[in-house]
């Protein structure tokens, strides 16, 4: 993993698949090559129960011609199979509709991001893997197993070349610790899980994911439903991340062009309480790398998306840009599989001016585990419905564990009602989202 | 063939040759391809071919993991040794003489064909968004795509197994989207099967009903009212209802949990599990059923599992290495995404069996409660037994008859508390397609049952 260079055999087999598909008659084409290596690690019962190793390689083509453009894909880049990719989106080609606003970027961009290695010896990968496992279950008697727990660390890599003389390479290393703590006492279970990444094995903080893994289920054994009602709640940083996550498509001009954005009729006005303003910030310091360029390779910026509660912005490529006659916020996002789109890098919601104590005077609802994200949520209307867990405070102190419960609302109209926003600054697990405290002033709750 | 069976040969003697107990390659050809109806026109097309190879490697019940997209000798062999550095010792097995395995001849719906045949599925979506937009004005978009798959799949293992086996999916994801006075709202179907295109149209072939029903979740739940919330009696429709028997039982019987004693359900086999009224099957050999497998990605022939009968556990959901390390017999059950995961004890169509009783004395029996029509997906949280799944077009039932429509909502509960709680089980079962997420990848599940009551469940509403 030492060698930041692009492989010469992929480079080369990229530079072939220009060649076949100009020769096959396409007016411009591009290639997309996604790439990486990774060591996987798990523990049971004391004993390395699962050693994974992996390279992978996807080549995509995007084909232009006549404003018509088709895209295929595939994992094999010996030749005869770069041929028949190349001809499967040729075949697409006879189904496309017209897209004269997509077209190539001539672009060239090398990632400069400081090289990031790690000659940690395998010997201590494994240690760390078995102690995730025994650490967990010497932390605690009331502790049953820790079932789902491990190491990863790898790299991963992207190439974009195309036959404008377009080319860009990135490649980041990174690694992860995660466990969980499956705790039992008098009949009743709980299970909290706890992950850390960062860019290399020695930066990886086991003991944060082994105390709050822990810490979290034994809380949560204690924890009963509250009575159904309204409460002011508000989300821990991971929790918020993903119900943004969720309703990213507010901020989606490819939605709008598509005729499916939620709040079309919307842009550029209030959408939500002056107090929240909410920039894409591909360079922020605390993202585990810094995002340089896009998918088509334009420079990242800063996008301000939600200023004082206005929609200010959308996430636009050159094509979204182009056909709504807006300004490209470099935004481009495409993989090897997919067809040019929109995408977001590191979300941050501007810093309040409340302290955090004072949110927990009146009794609030702070959620630290929801289930149901994928299932419970229409990014369309805007209603969600949650399973979810946490704690009830009230004067100052935590007055209840909870769990068992559904917190319900309206998205959209929940970003309208938030009471407050806290003085600190939190960056979830993954790294893509920065937030302080937000208190949104009434969601349902059925419990009890 | 899509692999040369004797370098398969050479790279499991050499795994055996550093004292394995058993090697297996996994190797994958997957040719998708997706088309897309957005604004009454072809949106998109793509696709491409997934090639790969897994290795595994287990020493006792140690499993080792690799894969790659290249099928070069020197490359599988540093994969061996990568994974054997650990765990190398004296030679214990010698590899059996191979024997091939295919599945049974009759378990595709409709002859292997090419997986881009567009212009019928062209036909047929144009025909559903045409009839669509004709329905109600309140309509903003409709979104219409196609997926055709045609995974090749050849295992190789030191047993002396060679099977190969040629899986054909297609699939039809439908939204209708409307908008009223500033409310959105969308109605969705995605009917499944394992087969090609011919034999999805030979089962759905009336595009006005699949247009009738997008439409009608979509208008329906636009002018819906808030859903209550706490516990209440609930009536889940037949087909995608069973989606709450596949995250409250379905997922904590894969030895996969059981095996690391993850799942509440671990310790309690031949024991009551269910109400009395609850039978349960998994069964692989459905023909022409979304979740239906010739072989599992172990080769082991797909089996029919009674998992519960008359509420008592019988069977687990077993994988290779779950019979290993639990001492149960394999079910059929080992599957994975691609050869990017190792296989794992997995769901195939999984559904409850018919009972009894009739719909409406479910609704009749009720004062106040819901009725889900129609559901979206879920999870589980196996050590627990913690679950969720989202009611997406729902009703009132208020003394004994449906009412008003409603909001969606999710639905929480544990699994054995849930499955005390089913009291009625209806007579007309159906089946639903869906997609499930877990150790090994995304596959291709069933989910199915007959309309059922749960006396009491947590149901998130607007409180």
């Amino acid at each position: 993993m030492n060698d930041i260079n692009l492989d010469p055999r992929i480079k080369q087999a990229m530079e072939k698949t220009l060649q076949l598909a100009k020769s096959s008659g396409a007016d411009e084409v591009e290639v997309l090559y996604n790439g990486g290596e990774q060591l996987g690690l798990k523990a049971e019962s004391g004993e390395i129960s699962e050693h994974k190793v992996s390279h992978s390689q996807i080549f995509g083509v995007r084909l232009f011609k006549q404003h018509k453009i088709g895209t295929a894909y595939s994992e094999d880049i010996q030749e005869e199979s770069l041929q028949t990719m190349i001809d499967k989106a040729l075949t697409s080609l006879k189904f496309a509709e017209d897209k004269p606003h997509e077209k190539l970027q001539s672009r060239e961009h090398l990632s400069d991001v400081p090289k990031v290695f790690d000659e940690t010896p395998l010997e201590k990968k494994f240690e760390m893997a078995l102690k995730l496992e025994s650490a967990v279950k010497a932390k605690s008697d009331k502790v049953k197993g820790a079932p789902y727990n491990g190491i990863s660390e790898g790299f991963s890599e992207r190439a974009s070349m195309n036959s404008l003389g377009g080319f860009c390479y990135e490649r980041h290393p990174y690694a992860q610790c995660y466990t969980s703590a499956l705790l039992e006492d008098d009949g009743k279970q709980a299970m909290f899980h706890e992950a850390h990444l960062a860019r290399c094995f020695s930066e990886l903080q086991p003991e944060h994911c082994i105390d709050t893994s822990v810490e979290y289920a034994q809380k949560l054994l204690k924890g009963t439903p509250i009575k159904s009602g309204r409460y002011r709640v508000f989300f821990s940083p991971d929790q918020l991340a993903s119900l943004f996550g969720v309703f990213s498509k507010m901020f989606s001009a490819k939605a709008l062009v598509e005729g499916t954005h939620p709040l079309k009729d919307k842009i550029g006005k209030q959408v939500a309480s002056p107090l929240l303003s909410l920039t894409d910030s591909p360079r922020a310091e605390e993202a585990l790398y810094p995002e340089l360029f896009d998918d088509e390779g334009f420079e990242t910026q800063d996008n301000a998306l939600i200023v004082e509660g206005n929609l200010n912005s959308l996430y636009h490529n050159s094509a979204t840009a182009s056909e709504l006659d807006m300004q490209n916020t470099h935004n481009a996002s495409r993989s090897p599989k997919g067809a040019l789109g929109v995408g977001s890098t590191l979300k941050k919601i501007a810093v309040g001016n409340k302290s955090e104590a004072s949110f927990k005077i009146q009794p609030v609802l702070e959620i630290f585990d929801m289930q149901g994200l994928h299932s419970g949520a229409n990014p369309h209307s805007g209603h969600f419905s949650f399973g979810a867990s946490g704690r009830l405070w009230q004067n100052g102190e935590i007055k209840q564990i909870v769990k068992g419960i559904t917190v319900s609302g309206n998205f959209y109209q929940a970003i309208q009602e938030i009471e407050g926003l806290g003085d600190t600054l939190y960056t979830n697990t993954s790294k893509s989202f920065v937030a302080p405290l937000v208190c949104f002033s009434s969601l349902s709750v059925a419990g009890d | 063939m899509l692999f040369d069976s004797q370098l398969a040969k050479d790279v499991m003697d050499y795994a055996l040759n550093k004292g394995a107990d058993f090697a297996e390659l996994f190797i994958e050809k997957d040719d998708k391809g997706q088309l897309e109806i957005l604004g009454s026109k072809v949106h998109q097309v793509s696709g491409g071919i997934d090639f790969g190879i897994g290795l595994r490697i287990i020493f006792d019940t140690k499993v080792l993991y690799a894969y790659t997209n290249s099928a070069q000798r020197d490359v599988l062999m540093s994969m061996v040794d990568k994974l054997c550095i650990k765990d190398q010792k004296e030679r214990q097995q010698a590899l059996q003489v191979l024997s091939q395995i295919a599945p049974p001849e009759n378990y595709i719906s409709g002859a292997i064909a090419s997986t881009h045949e567009w212009q019928g599925p062209i036909d047929f979506m144009m025909q559903i968004d045409k009839s669509a937009r004709s329905q109600d004005k309140r309509l903003t978009q409709v979104k219409l795509s196609c997926l055709q798959r045609l995974q090749e799949i050849e295992i190789y293992n030191s047993e002396g197994l060679h099977a190969t086996d040629q899986r054909p999916y297609c699939r039809l994801m439908s939204v209708a989207m409307a908008s009223e006075n500033g409310e959105q709202s969308t109605g969705s179907q995605a009917p499944g099967v394992f087969g090609h295109w011919n034999a999805f149209h030979e089962r759905y072939n009336n595009s006005s009903d699949l247009a009738q029903k997008i439409v009608h979740e979509a208008i329906t739940t636009l002018k819906a009212d808030p859903c209550p919330a706490g516990r209440m009696p609930v009536v889940l429709s037949n087909a995608f209802g069973g989606v709450i028997f596949h995250e409250a039982c379905g997922h904590l019987l894969e030895t996969t949990s059981v095996q690391k004693k993850a799942s509440v359900f671990h310790d309690k086999m031949n024991q009551q599990i269910a109400s009395s009224v609850v039978s349960a099957v998994d069964d692989g050999t459905i023909n022409g059923a979304w979740g239906s497998i010739g072989l599992d990605d172990e080769g082991a022939p797909a089996q029919k599992t009674q998992l519960i009968k008359d509420g008592k556990l019988t069977s687990f959901l077993v994988d290779k290495v779950g019979a290993l390390k639990t001492g149960y017999e394999r079910t059929g059950s080992g599957r994975r995404q691609s050869y990017r995961y190792a296989p794992a004890s997995r769901m195939r169509n999984t559904y409850i069996e018919a009972g009894k009783d009739s719909f409406d004395d479910m609704i009749s029996s009720i004062e106040k409660g819901i009725f889900c029509q129609s559901l979206g997906g879920g999870s589980v949280q196996p050590g627990t037994g913690e679950f969720n799944f989202a009611a997406e077009e729902t009703y009132m039932i208020e003394n004994g008859k449906i009412t008003r429509p409603l909001k969606g909502a999710t639905l929480i509960g544990t699994g054995p508390e849930v499955l005390q709680e089913i009291s009625m089980v209806g007579d007309n079962l159906e089946l639903a397609a869906g997609t499930c997420g877990s150790v090994s990848g995304s596959i291709p599940v069933t989910v199915g049952q007959p309309p059922i009551k749960i006396d009491s469940i947590l149901v998130g509403g607007n409180a």
